[in-house]
């Protein structure tokens, strides 16, 4: 079942990224910014705030929609990272294609860079409120100068245009160099880009109020060996009973990787199943 | 508690410059490059409105039935990067000729408005090289406003449409060469995509009154 899971997630990834590609290819208005159903317009949280502050008005036809994701994103909290995300999709390939030519000769380089980005990370401490903290300053950036910045600079902005360019247009855009600045961070910082993504960010900040389908460690089972909390890409520590659903984003790993399958997806877990004793 | 304090007003410090930094970047990315003139899809709102409300999302890029929206690539201009233009090199717009506006429909934002009347409106201006032209007249077949490109007549009125044109007087070596008619032209670009010999440009319009 959890197998399952973790294969129909990879598949999904892989079925939106060419649903995009084949919306554009039949003119259907379908991106990773927005869907437009008519009536209903879904667009992206942090692409309606950001058009909201630079055009200092409540954007009222995109409310409807905003309300709509508002309220998946409190059932399923920000499963989007995990589940739809190009940006982390690209990320994870780039990894995958470039860490075997990065083994061997210049295995020293590499652990050069994982010793370097550790004492950048001990030193600078960043954490999720250092990128609350840049997207206020965005925010409040794009307020003052009536100018939606972070739209032309987000990676899956970035690659849901390419996206689409390839398939009207059939060539792909300069600006793809901007996916150069999460691929900086994710090298130089240890929690990579995800701190500073203002889109991740807000939709954390909406998944606050997520109390459904949570991951819970059955205490009765568990071995207590970590191996959830390391293995979690966005730093929740689960065996420690906490559940962070400001950062955690359903990619269900932690199922995945425990091997005595004491961690479970509940759908409604009641208080007491929250805290380990 | 007076350590708790100083630790809590430290991070404050460290919490405002790095949102003050992001704000900087932001208004210096926004001053950089001049504003330019484009030649933007049906029904977009004025230059600046447009810029602060487009989402660049490109949906209008990916219903346009003809392909004839592309968004600009990286350039000076940083605040319009991404943003929709009309580009002839893969198409026209077909709003005056078949009523399309699908990207204006599909605009989520509504930066570009729908509800245009389209008799009145004009997106860009048309220049020909008429020492290039060879009276093929594809820009006549092709223009959905009669009246937009005339031919000159010797005679009199100048002619609107291809069939009255007598062909002595439209051969390739012809000293008389269609032109277009600014009053009327919309600036669709479909005459300039179709043109055969590539001589045909598409012009923002630099004053528009909106």
């Amino acid at each position: 079942m959890v197998n399952d899971l973790a294969k129909l997630r990879h598949y999904w990834q892989r079925l939106v990224v060419i649903a995009v590609v084949m919306a554009a290819w039949w003119q259907l208005p379908v991106t990773f910014c927005a869907v437009d159903l008519g009536m209903l317009r879904l667009v992206c949280p942090l692409g309606f705030l950001e058009c909201c502050l630079s055009t200092k008005t409540v954007v009222t036809r995109l409310l409807p929609g905003f309300l709509l994701i508002t309220g998946l994103v409190v059932v399923l909290g920000r499963a989007f990272c995990a589940w739809t995300c190009p940006a982390r999709m690209a990320g994870k390939a780039a990894d995958y294609l470039v860490s075997p030519a990065l083994r061997g000769p210049t295995e020293k380089a590499r652990s050069a860079v994982v010793r370097f980005r550790q004492r950048l990370h001990d030193s600078t401490k960043l954490s999720w409120s250092d990128g609350l903290a840049l997207t206020a300053g965005l925010f409040l950036g794009i307020g003052l100068f009536s100018f939606p910045a972070y739209s032309i600079f987000c990676p899956v902005g970035v690659l849901s245009r390419n996206l689409i360019e390839l398939a009207t247009h059939f060539r792909l855009r300069w600006d793809l160099i901007f996916l150069g600045i999460p691929l900086a961070a994710g090298l130089l910082f240890a929690l990579g880009w995800k701190c500073a993504c203002p889109a991740g960010l807000i939709l954390g900040v909406l998944a606050e109020g997520n109390r459904t389908l949570q991951p819970v460690v059955q205490s009765e089972s568990c071995a207590m060996c970590g191996r959830c909390v390391k293995n979690c890409d966005f730093g929740v520590s689960l065996h420690k009973g906490e559940y962070d659903s400001f950062a955690c984003s359903k990619c269900l790993k932690c199922l995945r990787d425990c091997e005595r399958q004491a961690v479970r997806l509940k759908a409604w877990p009641r208080s007491d199943q929250k805290t380990r004793q | 508690m007076h350590n708790l304090e100083l630790i809590t007003r430290r991070k404050f410090f460290r919490y405002t410059i790095e949102a003050g930094l992001t704000a900087g970047l932001i208004g210096g990315l926004s001053v950089i490059g001049s504003a330019g003139s484009y030649v933007r899809p049906p029904g977009a709102l004025p230059p600046s409105d447009f810029t602060s409300r487009c989402l660049r999302c490109s949906i209008c890029s990916e219903v346009c039935p003809t392909r004839a929206i592309s968004l600009l690539d990286i350039m000076w201009d940083i605040r319009n990067i991404s943003t929709p233009v009309i580009d002839p090199a893969f198409g026209g717009c077909v709003a005056w000729q078949k009523g399309c506006l699908r990207c204006a429909q599909s605009c989520p934002s509504g930066a570009l408005n729908s509800a245009v009347d389209l008799s009145r409106l004009k997106i860009g201006r048309v220049r020909l090289k008429q020492e290039a032209c060879v009276n093929c007249m594809v820009c006549f077949q092709r223009c959905p406003v009669e009246g937009a490109v005339l031919f000159p007549n010797p005679a009199g009125e100048p002619f609107t449409r291809e069939r009255d044109v007598p062909t002595r007087l439209k051969l390739v070596d012809s000293i008389l060469k269609p032109y277009i008619n600014l009053e009327l032209c919309v600036g669709c670009g479909l005459c300039v995509h179709y043109c055969p010999p590539k001589i045909m440009f598409l012009d923002p319009i630099e004053k528009q009154q909106w």
